[in-house]
């Protein structure tokens, strides 16, 4: 069975496209950020790929929304369409628990930037992948390993790496796992 | 069993953050030093050489490692028994913490492959090098996982902690550890005082995702 069969993942993830879309129309960037983070926690335990290509494509959004020169570029509008009919489809989908074709419509909104060119191709391809790494770091930050969010959000672990050196997750309290002293005794032990 | 004097085992994570610094160079030196091996995993390969090899951004470091494996400074430890034992490791671990009473998927093949070499080298003195969270975490205190678990998913998490028991015994050493052992003896040479030396260290494997905090470093600025 798949998570969003469960009635209350069904619901959460119907609430967060129905944020979604209206946040791109206000151009609320917090609301796409908040609405991005709630999939991370289903994502964490479930490891099911619908929250975690809802995370990346509402976390990418709030990127593109937040950053303004989309509107700019050439061919904006018409993936702009493309991503709210994406977005429609996805939750009617969903309202009608068809499952196999809300995954279709995610895929869609992928997709679409393929179709695009030039500039904006190249800056929403960037984006996205940018939202990926993030997305891996916050299933790092909750405690599922490098290697597994990776392997989950299909980036590697060295641009993984890159990201998490530069975020606070290592300072966490609970992290702290051995004093220095014993860590660093056991080091040299090993090295005498 | 694999025999072994002495052996560190290295995660995917350790050579990449001493790759993304430009130290791989000190494994050679450090090897000597240490007189054992420095083994890798056939899945740990993969993840560092294999696939980034295939890629624009990180084919030089994924090459500049295949040299140290092809060096064979790093040796790649592949077997039956090991592959029997990682599934074994991947079924505890994964099966240690449920959420809402599905069982969560924390650690991968690497991670795992790492713990089931350990187990299986016949030495006393072994550790496995790893710098990422998670399977540090779940060796030393998956108590503070579990605490973990239950503050960032906002729910109560069941902990079988006779699954995690096997993980206990395993030892744990970071790229900062072993950046370290290498500027006490000479295999890092940098033209300024021990203390800064040692602040710039290990703030630059931090920075590439060794899983050291601040407070740690400051410390180590003191006592190393």
């Amino acid at each position: 069975m798949g998570v969003l069969e469960k009635e209350d993942e069904r619901q959460n993830v119907l609430d967060i496209l129905r944020k979604t879309r209206i946040a791109l129309k206000t151009e609320d960037v917090m609301t796409l950020r908040e609405a991005s983070s709630r999939t991370v926690h289903s994502a964490s335990i479930y490891k099911d790929m619908d929250s975690i290509a809802v995370a990346v494509i509402v976390y990418a959004l709030s990127k593109i929304i937040e950053r303004k020169k989309y509107v700019a570029y050439e061919g904006w509008s018409v993936f702009y369409r493309k991503v709210l009919v994406g977005i429609d489809k996805g939750i009617d989908d969903l309202e009608g628990k068809n499952f196999i074709q809300f995954r279709k419509d995610i895929m869609e909104i992928r997709t679409g930037i393929g179709s695009l060119s030039g500039n904006l191709k190249t800056y929403i391809q960037d984006v996205f992948r940018e939202a990926q790494i993030s997305r891996a770091s916050r299933l790092y930050e909750h405690g599922i390993s490098s290697a597994e969010t990776t392997q989950l959000l299909g980036i590697t672990q060295f641009e993984l790496a890159e990201y998490i050196g530069k975020t606070g997750i290592a300072d966490v309290d609970l992290s702290m796992t051995m004093s220095m002293k014993t860590r660093l005794n056991f080091a040299r032990s090993l090295f005498s | 069993m694999v025999d072994a004097n002495k052996a560190l085992i290295f995660d995917s994570g350790a050579i990449i953050t001493l790759a993304l610094n430009d130290l791989l160079f000190i494994l050679e030196p450090l090897k000597e030093a240490f007189g054992g091996e420095f083994f890798i995993t056939p899945q740990v390969k993969s993840e560092i050489i294999d696939t980034p090899i295939n890629s624009k951004r990180f084919a030089l470091e994924a090459l500049m490692i295949k040299s140290l494996v092809d060096k064979k400074i790093l040796t790649v430890v592949s077997s039956p028994e090991l592959k029997k034992e990682t599934s074994r490791v991947l079924e505890m671990a994964n099966s240690a913490y449920l959420a809402d009473n599905e069982r969560m998927r924390i650690i991968h093949d690497g991670e795992a492959s790492c713990i089931a070499l350990f187990n299986l080298i016949n030495s006393e003195k072994k550790a496995i090098v790893v710098d990422e969270r998670t399977t540090r975490m779940l060796c030393e205190s998956p108590e503070n996982l579990h605490r973990l678990y239950e503050k960032k998913l906002h729910r109560k998490i069941a902990f079988l902690e006779k699954n995690a028991e096997m993980f206990k015994s395993v030892k744990v050493i970071r790229t900062s550890e072993l950046s370290l052992m290498a500027y006490n003896r000479g295999i890092i040479s940098l033209s300024t005082s021990r203390s800064e030396a040692i602040r710039a260290i290990l703030y630059a494997v931090k920075f590439k995702g060794c899983s050291i905090s601040v407070n740690e470093i400051e410390t180590a600025r003191r006592i190393a």
